[in-house]
């Protein structure tokens, strides 16, 4: 009952809801829902191969996404394809020795799709996440970059409710994804990369990762407001908390992001 | 008899609420599974305050967790961090100046007697320098001269010269510089008709290891071992990796066939050190001078809380035997710079190493 509360509470921020019971579109078949969007946040990240102290900046972040309706399932599953990245620029506390951050991700998931009622679609599934980036520290020395390299099993649950705002029918959708089961690449502990690279050392550099050591989730929320027929504005904030614990090793990068971009709802051809 | 059947039509519904109800639990389930997931631990650091304390506290930490000299310290200089810690931890105040707190944490650094561990502030950088300071430099730049001239030919850093009695000399002040196979090539076809080569790196400080690799490179014909590398895999001051050979495979361009003498003095460290170790094990070469400085630890570098920042000994190397070369590298020969030798402008070494190559 909490929990339901709980999921409730999230999905109605004062919006004003519509006494008439319109027929919403979710995501109909045949329909491919494609949006881009560009943000700004705050950016936290640590990493203890790096330094010890945490770096705290600007984040730029891209997202484009790209949904669709499948037969399977008695046309009730959806396949999401998102391709997101983002370039940092962050300081420690004294402002000495800044360090770069570059993330580049890819996300497939499935949700299978569950109506509760007109303006209510949840949704529940799975889906599969590659990473890859780097963190380059302007101080170090034979340890001044961090590659990151990964590829993980995600569950994912979603909702989207339609609500009237301004006398026009929009979408709020909320989606969080948390990867459950994964592998990722880091040096040793005080392994540099010199002697993986250049002496072609073979230690335990695949590691594998699952909540309790790399608790990560990712929480988006937006809004897509009609512009034109198939058009949507869609504003949105991202709560991106990554982290990982590799080889006795401490990494995070804990991002806050505000986005603003577009949705368009193209009829794909049969 | 009448059998009651209940209507299709009630069965479907009641299918379809018990699929809903099934529906909603997994829904429940994922969606309570989420927000437990969501108060999980953060991955996180504990961070020090800046201030007198937390950086101090931060600088012993680091070092403790990371450094990986601290069982040779204990052994050769009875080192124990965490006395240190309570000696060097009394003097810390919340309102001490800074230049007060880097005094301290510089001779709390010192007792490591590691030239890899600096401390580098904005006013000053921490050091231990006795290696190099407290010996004799058996060196001189005005016997240098002397012997290279202005005519020498210039390298990647590497200035190098056919003495009269037609032997080459290449002094090798700093690996700083990336060297590659093109520029060694073109070195020795210039030396190829010398009778043989003196390698002097004298006050090399060191730099770029694949360098000193490269260089010593030159020098062999099949792949073989030059030492070994460790590093650590955890916070224990005994948590190593197990080593990993260093292998050093013949330089693809123009290799060097003849006799090498390698001049050294006690100001040789890191990548020269590592440099003096591959060569001092080839059947060709031999090492003249005195002891090298040491300095066989990979150093890595990381921030405090002030932004100071810490270097320190990450990776231990060691030689072909698994002897440690943090201590530094002897010489096949001993030898110091005669004064006698100096007042008529001869280097000792250079002049030992010329007759080693041509008689």
């Amino acid at each position: 009952m909490k929990t339901k509360l709980l999921v409730w509470l999230c999905l109605m921020p004062c919006l004003r809801l519509s006494a008439q019971e319109a027929e919403p579109a979710f995501m109909p078949q045949g329909v491919q829902v494609r949006s881009t969007m560009l943000g700004i946040g705050h950016l936290n990240a640590l990493d203890t191969y790096l330094s010890p102290v945490d770096y705290r900046g600007t984040a730029l972040r891209f997202l484009r996404e790209n949904s669709r309706m499948t037969r399977r399932f008695h046309g009730r599953l959806s396949v999401q394809h998102m391709l997101s990245g983002y370039a940092a620029y962050a300081s420690p506390r004294s402002e000495e020795g800044d360090e770069l951050l570059a993330m580049w991700q890819w996300n497939a998931t499935w949700h299978y799709h569950l109506p509760l009622n007109r303006r209510l679609l949840l949704m529940a599934g799975a889906g599969t996440e590659l990473q890859t980036g780097f963190a380059y520290t302007f101080a170090g020395s034979n340890n001044p970059a961090q590659a990151r390299l990964s590829g993980r099993l995600a569950g994912s649950v979603a909702a989207i409710y339609s609500v009237d705002l301004f006398r026009r029918k929009s979408f709020v959708r909320w989606q969080v994804d948390a990867p459950l089961l994964g592998l990722m690449f880091s040096p040793e502990y005080g392994e540099s990369y010199y002697e993986l690279f250049s002496l072609g050392h073979h230690g335990h550099h695949a590691c594998l990762t699952w909540p309790f050591s790399a608790p990560t989730l990712v929480s988006h929320i937006s809004l897509e407001w009609p512009l034109r027929a198939n058009t949507f504005l869609r504003v949105g904030y991202l709560m991106d908390i990554d982290q990982r614990q590799p080889n006795h090793l401490k990494q995070h990068e804990w991002s806050h992001t505000v986005l603003l971009g577009y949705t368009k709802r193209l009829r794909i051809l049969p | 008899m009448k059998l009651h059947f209940p209507s299709l039509r009630a069965f479907s519904g009641r299918l379809r609420a018990l699929r809903r109800a099934a529906s909603r639990a997994i829904l429940y389930i994922i969606g309570s599974s989420f927000l437990l997931l969501a108060p999980l631990s953060c991955v996180d650091e504990d961070e020090f305050d800046n201030s007198p304390r937390g950086n101090f506290e931060a600088l012993w930490r680091t070092l403790d967790e990371h450094y990986c000299f601290f069982p040779e310290k204990e052994r050769l200089y009875a080192v124990d961090w965490q006395a240190v810690h309570e000696q060097y931890g009394a003097y810390i105040q919340d309102e001490m100046t800074r230049e007060q707190l880097f005094d301290v944490c510089a001779r709390m650094i010192r007792e490591l007697r590691d030239g890899h561990v600096n401390l580098t502030s904005s006013f000053n950088t921490a050091r231990y320098w006795d290696w190099q300071e407290q010996a004799p430099l058996n060196f001189s730049d005005s016997l240098l001269r002397l012997y290279l001239g202005t005519d020498y030919r210039l390298s990647c850093g590497m200035r190098y010269k056919i003495l009269p009695d037609n032997v080459g000399y290449v002094y090798v002040p700093s690996f700083d510089v990336s060297i590659g196979s093109g520029n060694l090539s073109a070195m020795f076809t210039h030396l190829s008709l010398c009778r043989g080569l003196i390698v002097d790196v004298r006050n090399n400080g060191g730099g770029l290891l694949t360098s000193a690799q490269a260089l010593a490179e030159s020098f062999i014909n099949e792949k073989q071992t030059g030492g070994y590398m460790s590093h650590k895999t955890g916070k224990g001051h005994t948590d190593f990796s197990s080593p990993i050979a260093i292998e050093l495979k013949p330089s693809t361009g123009m290799r060097w066939q003849k006799p090498v003498v390698v001049i050294t003095n006690s100001a040789v460290y890191s990548a020269a050190n590592s440099f003096v170790c591959y060569m001092k094990q080839l059947p060709r070469v031999t090492v003249i001078g005195q002891k090298t400085g040491g300095g066989g630890g990979m150093p890595f570098t990381m921030a405090l809380p002030n932004g100071w920042k810490l270097r320190f000994s990450a990776s231990p190397m060691y030689d072909k035997a698994m002897q440690s070369i943090e201590d530094g590298i002897l010489p096949d020969h001993v030898m110091n710079l005669q004064s006698s030798d100096f007042h008529e402008g001869k280097d000792t070494m250079i002049e030992q190493a010329r007759r080693l190559l041509t008689e």
